[in-house]
């Protein structure tokens, strides 16, 4: 027997159908075959699958000469296979590679409805992407969550060891702290001891009397004034000063003086001094008077001037003149 | 002559027979007889002997009746795979005489078996008639070949094709379209693809298509009757 062309003969049973189909199975075979169809209902529905595939085999012209012969012969006989060939040839219009027709034409549902189909289509389409997409990022996201987890993990112990340490250092330095602000205090009351002990040695240096400052001098002739009112100003300082009068002497016939500051002619003595002794600057004779500034108020004065002879009495030898003015720095 | 051919029919029988239904001494009581054929038209069923058979094949009378069209079915395909012609006649004829059997009191273990036996029986006493059978053959093999056979697309087996289909699932109706898209090696690629995208074995997928097609097949059948009718 010629072998088929294509269709698969996979083992020998399914060739043995065919060939039981095709009147070429050996009796024994055939008896053997049939009391198992009879028996089994399975091997029945092989024997019918085989019958399909010749019948396909016979209308798509894939049997060999010989089986397309016996095929004729055993078969085509029988009007239910005959009517079968008619399906199957249908059968082969609908599928034919290409074709499609049947498919298009079959199915009422593109032709009817194809936008909603169509949409359908589409949202299923979408949905499956957008399913596979979403567990994709679920995936993603659930990885990356889990990283940021760890991390997170890691960087709150992290947070809790610094926080911890900090503490640590915190107590440390609250401690010191403490020892440092009790120092710096016992400083500050040593400081504050000092200042005080300072401020009552300034207020005791501030209570003592205040030395006067030595004023320059101011020189006077007998007699002579170089100021518009015939006198010699003397302008006051504004703190107690010790005022310096240098009376140039005409003659040194006498060896001490007495002399008298008046305020005007005939006016109070504000200051007196007795014995005095001259100096010498250059070639004239000096005699200097230093009294407080506070004897003096604004206003002219004059200064009267004795020798005192050797038997110690005085001889009017001199009149000086000077005036006094406003206080200032 | 006629008396020969009994005798060789007797000794046929008492071959065929499983052994567990021919008990010693009762070969020839078990057996149908020879006279079955000629007595065959002497007996008719009666309901009494029809639930026996029913019996027989399943306690359950459900189970009875779907086995009952099996065995119909198996008898049918028989006769006709061995060329016999007026199968359904002989179908007939194989329930008749299993029934007056079983009616007799037969005790029958294995009803399958039996079936088989008796209808091989008929297929042998139909032999005689070859001759006649082969010119049928013949004749109706001229009258029906695969030139002949292009349809045309408006035709109405292609209207009924087209609305069976329409009949079934989308599933089904995927499956049956690819299962038979292609031809020669393509074919077997695709079916082989076609289990795993299915996820079951190629043996499966092939039974799976023969029983779309068949559903669809016998809704062709239908729809042409009616078609015809309207006509």
């Amino acid at each position: 027997m010629e072998a088929s062309k294509s269709l698969p003969a996979n083992n020998d049973n399914t060739r043995s159908k065919r060939q039981y189909l095709l009147g070429a199975l050996p009796v024994e075979d055939t008896t053997s075959l049939e009391e198992d169809f009879f028996s089994d209902d399975a091997t029945f529905e092989e024997i019918e699958i085989a019958e399909d595939d010749l019948v396909d085999a016979y209308v798509r012209d894939e049997l060999s000469p010989a089986e397309r012969e016996q095929f004729e012969k055993n078969l085509l006989g029988i009007p239910r296979v005959a009517e079968r060939i008619e399906f199957a040839k249908v059968l082969k219009q609908a599928t034919r590679v290409g074709s499609q027709r049947s498919a298009i034409k079959r199915d009422p549902g593109p032709r009817k409805h194809s936008i909603w189909q169509s949409f359908i289509a589409f949202w299923s389409a979408s949905q499956q992407f957008a399913r596979v997409a979403g567990a994709l990022v679920l995936v993603i996201a659930g990885t990356s969550l889990f990283f940021d987890w760890l991390r997170l993990r890691e960087e709150s112990r992290r947070l809790a060891f610094e926080r911890t340490e900090l503490q640590r250092q915190n107590e440390i330095l609250a401690s010191s702290t403490d020892a440092e602000k009790r120092q710096l205090l016992d400083e500050l009351k040593s400081r504050e001891a000092l200042n005080e002990k300072l401020m009552e040695d300034l207020e005791s240096v501030q209570n003592q009397p205040r030395r006067p400052i030595l004023m320059s001098p101011i020189v006077l002739f007998p007699g002579v004034s170089r100021s518009p009112s015939g006198s010699d100003d003397l302008t006051l300082p504004s703190r107690t000063a010790m005022i310096r009068l240098q009376l140039a002497l005409e003659s040194v016939d006498y060896p001490s003086y007495n002399a008298e500051v008046r305020k005007g002619v005939d006016g109070p003595i504000k200051w007196k001094g007795n014995k005095l002794k001259p100096f010498t600057s250059g070639s004239s004779k000096i005699l200097e008077l230093r009294f407080q500034s506070a004897r003096l108020t604004p206003g002219n004065y004059i200064v009267n001037v004795d020798g005192l002879n050797p038997s110690s009495e005085p001889e009017f030898v001199a009149t000086y003149n000077f005036r006094v003015v406003e206080k200032g720095d | 002559m006629r008396r020969s051919l009994t005798l060789w029919l007797k000794q046929l029988i008492a071959s065929l027979l499983p052994t567990d239904q021919q008990p010693e001494g009762e070969a020839e009581s078990q057996a149908p007889s020879p006279s079955d054929s000629s007595s065959k038209l002497k007996w008719t069923p009666t309901p009494e002997a029809f639930e026996k058979l029913l019996t027989c094949l399943s306690p359950d009378r459900n189970e009875a009746a779907k086995r009952y069209e099996i065995v119909r079915l198996k008898l049918l395909r028989y006769f006709e795979w061995r060329a016999v012609d007026s199968s359904d006649h002989r179908v007939d004829e194989t329930f008749d005489r299993v029934m007056r059997r079983i009616d007799e009191g037969q005790k029958i273990s294995n009803v399958m078996a039996y079936f088989y036996t008796v209808a091989r029986l008929i297929f042998m006493e139909s032999l005689k008639e070859r001759g006649k059978a082969s010119l049928i053959v013949e004749s109706t093999a001229t009258t029906v070949g695969p030139a002949q056979l292009e349809s045309e697309h408006d035709d109405p087996r292609t209207r009924c094709f087209d609305e069976c289909l329409e009949g079934l699932s989308e599933e089904n109706r995927k499956l049956i379209l690819d299962y038979y898209q292609s031809e020669k090696r393509e074919k077997i690629d695709l079916r082989k693809r076609l289990a795993g995208e299915l996820n079951i074995p190629l043996n499966a997928l092939r039974l799976r298509a023969h029983r779309i097609r068949k559903g669809l097949e016998d809704c062709v059948k239908s729809c042409l009757g009616q078609y015809a009718e309207q006509k």
